[in-house]
């Protein structure tokens, strides 16, 4: 019995070693185009950074309004995007030079799959960050203005309109990208019933003066006591 | 090229029609029906009785109101020559009612005037706003004489004003235009001031036109160019200033957008002229100096302080993006204080705004969202003067605000160093 378990654990061992032998070759390969990859990345990055200062981008995306529409979306600077795209670009180049040096079928196969999905996936990705980023700025106006307005529950709402568009342009995203067809929009709808079905409860059974009051409170104008009669400039 | 021409062709047509003004009184308006009958029939008696041997046009810029505020500039009577008090002939004076086109705003009503001032070849042209109530035939001559007698360039006015009101130009606008270019002109955004033929050439000459300054922000612009543009600066008494009031619903922190986004804005593109100026010069007041008995008007510190601390409790996240750690320390410390003892003194208040303005050059984040997050800072500033001026009379406040300005001045080098911030 003893000797069946060592030949099997040898034999085990001996493909295992063979078979990452004349895989190491690939893998070394693999790891050059990454380190090579990352580097160029990193160059063209610097490059790209260099000739986008150099041709004044931001200066005539200043000129042409976009900087101030790229502000809105919480993108401060024109240059850093572009920069980044570009090294995107590079990370892309070098998984797929790694994936390639490493097994060439499966590469193969994964490239077409790749390439077949993507654009789901772009449209999918672009969703869902554009949906970050309108929930980031949406979150922030509605946080300064409910504070400007003498919202008590500013942080509550700002968290509550950035939570509702995240999980919104995920919803549609997921959609997109072909994952849960049938339960994303089902959790989504459950979610909103149940919000809806609570708030009913609340308002219906034991808070209706409560809610009243509250909404009276935040609805009225001040009293003329309260009122300012400062000119302000 | 030459540039396009801004004016329609009837109003040229009119306006060549009348050959030559040597004095232009602009009146920029919208939904004015109310006073506007008042300021024309003020600018008409100040030219009659001050300037009558005079060729000049009154000449109201409208931005499409629907009040019938250019039929009551059309149905002003003229000046009564018993009340003027004429002793020698009077040349008529010329009245106008044009629209002008461009960007909605007082920007693209000034640029009519002052384009309409130098078609006509006018060598002073003063401007005063529509809703003003205390509007008097000597603010014409204050306003133009110092141009057509003495050779100022640019007439800003100086007014008495309740010690509570122009809160935003006592303890944000003034101290830092006058820290920043060394020019102490009291009133840099009031609506009404003299210029001459040399500035208006200028002003009608810089790219801006077409920008957010032609929407608002004009008065500021305005001070600030005839500042830097090296021009000869002197301010007017005007007395009281009363005006229409302003809606009480109207969002103080868009206003506060549109002021201090051109103040911010202005800064970048005159960064080498104020990073060189240390100090402040005072600017020659003209005009007879009376004091002015004013109504007294309701303040409520307390839900000013409310409404700070709500900034301190809920925009935290957004104001560490632009204060230092030690002045988010103070904020807190500030916020923990009852109304009697609540304070934002004058250093830590000019850190706030010298931050506010690197953080808007170096862009850390939407520029409009962080000047509207400052709005609970600026209402415990309100709060905090409120409370220490309660029982000052209007010298007393006056030599607060020059302390103040002082604080402004003395702090600049922070200003220089949050300006340059990461770069």
């Amino acid at each position: 019995m003893w000797e069946v378990v060592q030949h099997v654990f040898a034999q085990a061992w001996q493909q295992f070693t063979a078979q990452s032998l004349a895989l190491l070759p690939n893998v070394l390969v693999g790891l050059l185009f990454l380190a090579i990859g990352t580097a160029l990345a990193v160059l063209a990055g610097r490059v790209a950074k260099f000739l986008l200062r150099r041709s004044a981008v931001e200066r005539r995306a200043n000129k042409i309004g976009l900087s101030s529409w790229l502000e809105r979306a919480g993108i401060l600077s024109a240059t850093a995007v572009l920069v980044r795209l570009v090294q995107v670009a590079f990370a892309i180049m070098t998984a797929a030079l790694v994936m390639y040096s490493l097994d060439a079928a499966l590469a193969s196969d994964l490239t077409k799959r790749f390439f077949f999905y993507l654009p789901n996936l772009v449209i999918g990705v672009t969703i869902f960050f554009a949906g970050i980023v309108a929930a980031r700025v949406v979150s922030r106006s509605v946080l300064i203005g409910a504070v400007n307005r003498g919202f008590p529950a500013a942080r509550l709402l700002a968290s509550a309109a950035r939570g509702g568009i995240v999980l919104l342009s995920s919803a549609v995203a997921l959609e997109h990208l072909g994952i849960g067809r049938t339960i994303v929009p089902s959790a989504m709808l459950i979610l909103l019933a149940g919000v809806t079905f609570a708030l009913a409860l609340a308002v219906g059974l034991g808070s209706r003066d409560l809610v009243g009051r509250w909404i009276r409170d935040q609805m009225s104008p001040p009293t003329p006591a309260e009122v300012d009669e400062i000119q302000h400039w | 090229m030459s540039a396009p021409e801004i004016l329609r062709p009837e109003v040229l047509a009119r306006l060549r029609g009348l050959g030559h003004a040597d004095i232009v009184v602009g009146i920029p308006s919208y939904q004015n029906a109310a006073t506007i009958g008042h300021v024309v029939q003020a600018a008409q008696t100040g030219l009659a009785k001050y300037f009558p041997g005079s060729h000049s046009v009154v000449l109201n810029s409208d931005g499409g109101s629907t009040d019938g505020t250019p039929d009551v500039v059309a149905n002003t009577s003229g000046p009564d020559a018993d009340v003027v008090l004429v002793s020698h002939p009077m040349r008529p004076i010329q009245r106008l009612s044009v629209p002008y086109h461009g960007l909605p705003g007082k920007g693209s009503a000034f640029r009519t005037i002052f384009r309409a001032a130098e078609l006509l070849g006018a060598k002073a042209c003063a401007v005063a706003d529509a809703d003003l109530r205390s509007i008097t035939p000597e603010w014409i001559h204050l306003l133009v004489a110092p141009v057509v007698n003495q050779g100022f360039d640019y007439v800003a006015p100086y007014y008495h004003r309740h010690k509570f009101d122009g809160t935003i130009t006592n303890n944000v606008v003034y101290p830092v235009t006058r820290a920043l270019y060394g020019r102490q002109i009291r009133q840099p955004i009031g609506g009404d001031f003299g210029v001459s033929r040399a500035l208006v050439q200028h002003y009608l000459g810089l790219p801006v036109w077409e920008s957010d300054v032609a929407r608002y922000g004009i008065d500021i612009w305005m001070t600030t160019e005839a500042i830097c543009g090296g021009f000869s600066l002197c301010q007017a008494f005007l007395g009281a200033k009363l005006h229409d009031p302003k809606d009480p619903a109207a969002d103080l922190s868009a206003m506060l957008v549109q002021v201090l986004g051109t103040v911010f804005r202005l800064m970048e593109t005159h960064a080498e002229r104020w990073h060189a100026v240390h100090g402040s010069e005072p600017v020659p007041i003209v005009g007879f100096r009376y004091d002015v008995g004013l109504d007294p008007i309701k303040v409520n510190p307390a839900r000013m302080i409310d409404h700070f601390r709500r900034g301190v409790r809920d925009l935290e996240s957004i104001w560490q993006t632009m204060f230092e750690r030690a002045d988010m320390n103070r904020l807190r410390d500030a916020a923990s204080k009852t109304v009697g003892g609540f304070a934002i003194d004058d250093t830590l208040w000019a850190h706030l705004v010298y931050a506010l303005a690197g953080a808007h050059h170096r862009r850390v984040s939407e520029r409009d969202a962080l000047v509207r997050s400052t709005l609970p800072l600026y209402m415990g500033r309100v709060a905090s003067f409120v409370t220490e001026m309660a029982d000052a009379d209007a010298g007393q406040v006056e030599a607060r605000l020059e302390r103040l300005c002082v604080v402004f001045e003395q702090e600049k080098d922070y200003l220089r160093a949050r300006w340059s911030d990461g770069d």
